[in-house]
């Protein structure tokens, strides 16, 4: 059994979640090659980092915030970039997963809603291991979770 | 307060958590993963921006050219000039990671009103078993459109098509489709996939793929007609025969695995949803499957 709070145990752990990092880093950036470049470079930050790890953040919470906060920054980097016709990638005609409209709903959150609700109710995390790896207090987490509920009853309805 | 929440909206989180557990996972994240973890190697810094803005795949590409590059080479050289080599390397994989497939013979006919082209496939390196089994298979088509033309006396309209393709070519499996279609009053597709495990040279079947006593037809039933429902709630017609996937799931299943691991189930034209709608496939994802996957499986 896996122990969520064995830092030492990074390497198992990434073998075994990879498949989450890269579900959470495509809801993000919704295209194939963009997350698989964000859980590479999710991968290298979490072992080079490992030993700045503190207890008691649990090391799944913590692998799937860093996921998270490297989409973010490659969604930033991509905005900021301009796009030249010539460096448009034409694997991207078949790199689209079709359902990613319902995805979209998640977009009229903001950052913070749409992260807190990606770790609570896909990756199962719960509000305490959220709080601490974002870091937050649990309160704020529940008031989030609360008013980002709240923005999807409006848009899925 | 959470609860009361969760009770009014988990249709909508479960509908987002239904799309997102979804979300395919490329063959490429694997390789990328195993080839970061087992060095550990953390002073190596991960490719700069500009690299990364060329697809991950792409580069991963160059070390995949190289690898089969070498190990090319070295499955020549070693075996020449040692014998310990010679001696380990006989006992590799009995297809090899470069598996063709050629037509070894093409059965053409036009009698009266009927017609009939049916190729016949061998595998290299694929085992006499293995051929014959694929032989036979075209031999049945060929004796029934024979079967057909005495009884019939050639007056009857039919035209008998069988074509192969491989659909699936990875390190571990090599899959081969059969496609026949028989024109007559209407027009009938059906498919037959050979499975082929290339470690050990057989024909694999979906039970060799699961845990022994996993209920595996029934959650992969449960799960293609969860996704008739949804294509005809989109689509606003009622097309699919629900009421059928159990029964086809019972019997004999033609399946396959894609290029990014999913298992998939094909169907015959007419088995599941009507003729005119052909050959049907379902990809199953693995998520639902995961803690019925025998151990060395090559799903």
């Amino acid at each position: 059994m896996l122990d969520y709070f064995d830092k030492n145990k990074i390497e198992e752990l990434i073998l075994k979640e990879y498949e989450s990092m890269y579900r959470l880093a495509y809801s993000y950036v919704r295209n194939k090659d963009d997350a698989l470049d964000v859980v590479q470079e999710s991968i290298y930050k979490a072992l080079k980092n490992k030993d700045k790890l503190k207890n008691p953040v649990g090391i799944r919470s913590w692998l799937l915030t860093i996921t998270v906060h490297t989409a973010i920054d490659s969604i930033r980097r991509r905005k900021r970039e301009v796009p030249c016709e010539d460096t448009v990638r034409e694997d991207f005609v078949d790199d689209i997963y079709e359902d990613t409209d319902l995805l979209k709903a998640l977009d009229k959150l903001t950052e913070k809603e749409k992260t807190i609700i990606t770790l609570r109710f896909f990756e199962d995390l719960k509000v305490k291991d959220i709080a601490a790896a974002l870091p937050m207090e649990e309160k704020e987490v529940k008031n989030t979770l609360y008013g980002a509920i709240k923005k999807l009853r409006k848009i899925m309805n | 307060m959470l609860n009361m929440y969760l009770k009014r909206d988990k249709i909508n989180i479960r509908k987002l958590k239904n799309v997102y557990d979804e979300i395919p996972i490329p063959a490429e994240l694997q390789i990328m993963v195993t080839a970061m973890i087992p060095t550990g190697d953390v002073n190596t810094a991960p490719p700069c921006r500009s690299d990364r803005r060329r697809p991950f795949h792409a580069a991963c590409m160059q070390y995949v050219v190289l690898t089969i590059a070498i190990l090319v080479s070295a499955m020549i050289v070693l075996p020449n000039f040692s014998y310990t080599a010679y001696a380990f390397m006989k006992d590799m994989p009995i297809l090899g990671p470069v598996t063709k497939v050629f037509t070894v013979r093409t059965y053409e006919d036009n009698t009266g009103d009927m017609s009939a082209s049916i190729a016949t496939p061998k595998i290299t390196a694929g085992s006499e078993a293995l051929n014959e089994e694929l032989s036979q298979y075209s031999e049945k088509a060929i004796s029934a459109y024979r079967a057909d033309i005495a009884a019939s006396g050639a007056k009857v309209k039919e035209s008998l098509n069988l074509s192969y393709s491989v659909v699936t070519d990875n390190s571990r499996l090599f899959a081969l489709r059969f496609d026949k279609t028989i024109s007559m009053a209407d027009t009938a597709k059906t498919v037959k996939i050979y499975n082929i495990n290339k470690q050990t040279g057989s024909i694999i079947s979906l039970k060799d793929l699961f845990k022994s006593g996993a209920d595996y037809r029934t959650v992969i039933a449960g799960e293609i007609k969860r996704q008739m429902q949804h294509a005809d709630k989109k689509s606003g017609r009622s097309s699919y025969f629900q009421n059928y996937v159990d029964s086809a799931m019972k019997g004999d299943v033609d399946f396959y695995i894609d290029a990014r691991g999913k298992l998939v189930i094909v169907f015959d034209a007419g088995e599941v949803a009507p003729m005119s709608m052909g050959i049907c496939t379902f990809t199953i994802p693995r998520n639902i499957l995961q803690n019925m996957i025998a151990a060395g499986s090559c799903l």
